[in-house]
């Protein structure tokens, strides 16, 4: 533990940089599959015919071992290659499942009877969406965003493979050192990343959840 | 089997100021347009008649109460009339303007609409959810303030005390007249009600069905009433149209419903 602690002091500057690359990977993931896995998500429950490709896609996408689909990314033309982009592809890819299931999951868990009054009293589509189904959904949606959002700080430490940097770097070079300190290094720091996040947004659902007001 | 059309009855001048009124040559005579009109009216799922026909005539500041068990039309008949549905056949109109044929969100606008849950928004305060159609119509934070304020006074709930508070921590009746009082918060001329008392207890119940009376005829509304009880129809409709099997089988006023021998009101009244 000693090492562990003095490893980090004498490293910081590096350590600090991993993180920061590492937490930039996540943060832009995240975002770019919020922004596309929401819209998917309500395109979803207004499209029935949608649901299955959309859900079934993510879904598939969801079982390809992180490895592979790194693989497979490199020699894509225009989206692969060695480096951060395509790890965010990647990372992206794994994101979207949870958010676009939590979205269709949190708005067509909205009581019939709440929308027929919502539209009775002359809403329009977009208002009964922006007025009702997104604050109505915002609890179980932001549950989908945490969970990719754990998935992602989890799955990037394997982009390290590819070039893409982030905390993967330590634990990479530990295992081909066999350096249990070295391995530390880049998996505690993934580890309280990871609950940070979870806790964060764990917050931030309760704080929105018209439940507990 | 379905009723023709009940004659047209003269009503006064001062009913509901979204009335379509035409004088005569005379100007001595007011003859008032029904606000809603049922013609032919059906309504089919896959082929499935389950509405129809219906010939009906709501005129302006009258109340009928629909009254029928469950599944005999009632309200698939009522949210034919704010355009949550459109008829297979037939038509409906509304103040002279035909439903199929109409902008719905306008048309949905100008009528109050009361469902059995209410249909409060959980997220948002009673303040909020009383002026929420006043907000979809783009008024002004001051006039909302001010409305929602008469309003709440209106149905008997101080503002002050529970305008911020959310539709869970009120009790089932304050929710009921919360919802009433969203109803009726933007004017409208028509109100639609769907068993609005149902899920209150029976003490409760008839105090409000009380308050509801008193409203209505002070404010001169037009209102469809839907109910299984047959005490709050007679109570609360100047005519009853009795439902059964998706099509009118009575239609007439309390009175008449009293000492009607058709079977359909018989197997109400005298169960």
């Amino acid at each position: 533990m000693t090492e562990f602690f003095s490893f980090l002091a004498n490293n910081w500057s590096e350590v600090s940089l991993k993180i920061r690359e590492h937490f930039a990977l996540v943060l832009i993931s995240i975002t770019i599959a919020t922004s596309i896995g929401v819209p998917l998500g309500i395109a979803a429950t207004k499209w029935p015919r949608l649901r299955t490709p959309v859900i079934g896609a993510a879904n598939i996408v969801q079982t390809i071992p992180s490895l592979a689909m790194f693989g497979f990314l490199i020699p894509m033309p225009f989206i692969g290659g060695i480096g951060p982009r395509t790890a965010i592809i990647a990372l992206v890819l794994y994101a979207l499942l949870p958010i676009v299931r939590n979205t269709y999951a949190g708005i067509e868990t909205i009581p019939d009877a709440l929308k027929e009054a919502a539209l009775g009293m002359g809403m329009t589509g977009r208002q009964l969406l922006w007025f009702v189904e997104l604050p109505l959904a915002l609890p179980i949606l932001l549950a989908g965003i945490r969970v990719a959002a754990v998935t992602c700080v989890g799955v990037a430490t394997i982009a390290s493979l590819i070039g893409a940097g982030g905390l993967g770097d330590f634990i990479f070079r530990g295992v081909s050192t066999l350096d249990s300190t070295v391995i530390l290094a880049g998996a505690v720091p993934a580890a309280g990343m990871a609950l940070l996040l979870d806790g964060g947004l764990h917050l931030l659902e309760k704080k929105l959840d018209w439940k507990d007001r | 089997m379905s009723l023709p059309c009940t004659s047209r009855s003269p009503l006064p001048v001062h009913c509901s100021s979204s009335s379509l009124f035409r004088s005569s040559p005379s100007a001595t005579t007011v003859i008032v347009v029904s606000e809603i009109v049922f013609q032919e009216t059906c309504y089919s799922i896959d082929g499935k008649r389950l509405v129809g026909p219906l010939n009906l005539q709501v005129e302006a500041g009258e109340t009928i109460a629909f009254l029928g068990a469950s599944g005999s039309g009632k309200t698939t008949t009522l949210r034919l009339v704010n355009g949550l549905l459109i008829p297979s056949a037939g038509s409906v109109s509304v103040a002279g303007k035909r439903t199929d044929s109409t902008d719905l969100v306008t048309l949905r606008r100008s009528i109050g609409y009361v469902i059995q849950e209410v249909g409060l928004l959980p997220h948002m305060t009673i303040a909020q959810n009383t002026s929420l159609v006043l907000r979809l119509l783009g008024r002004s934070p001051a006039e909302m303030e001010e409305r929602t304020l008469e309003m709440l006074s209106l149905v008997h709930l101080e503002a002050d005390d529970l305008g911020q508070r959310y539709p869970h921590q009120l009790s089932g009746g304050q929710r009921q007249r919360v919802g009433v009082a969203r109803a009726l918060a933007a004017n409208p001329s028509i109100l639609l009600c769907d068993e609005p008392f149902g899920s209150v207890d029976a003490a409760t119940r008839r105090l409000l069905q009380r308050e509801f009376f008193d409203l209505t005829r002070t404010l001169k509304k037009t209102v469809i009433f839907v109910t299984h009880d047959v005490r709050e129809a007679t109570y609360l409709g100047d005519r009853i149209a009795v439902f059964e099997g998706g099509e009118i089988g009575f239609l007439g006023t309390s009175e008449e419903f009293e000492t009607s021998e058709t079977p359909c009101v018989t197997s109400l009244r005298d169960p």
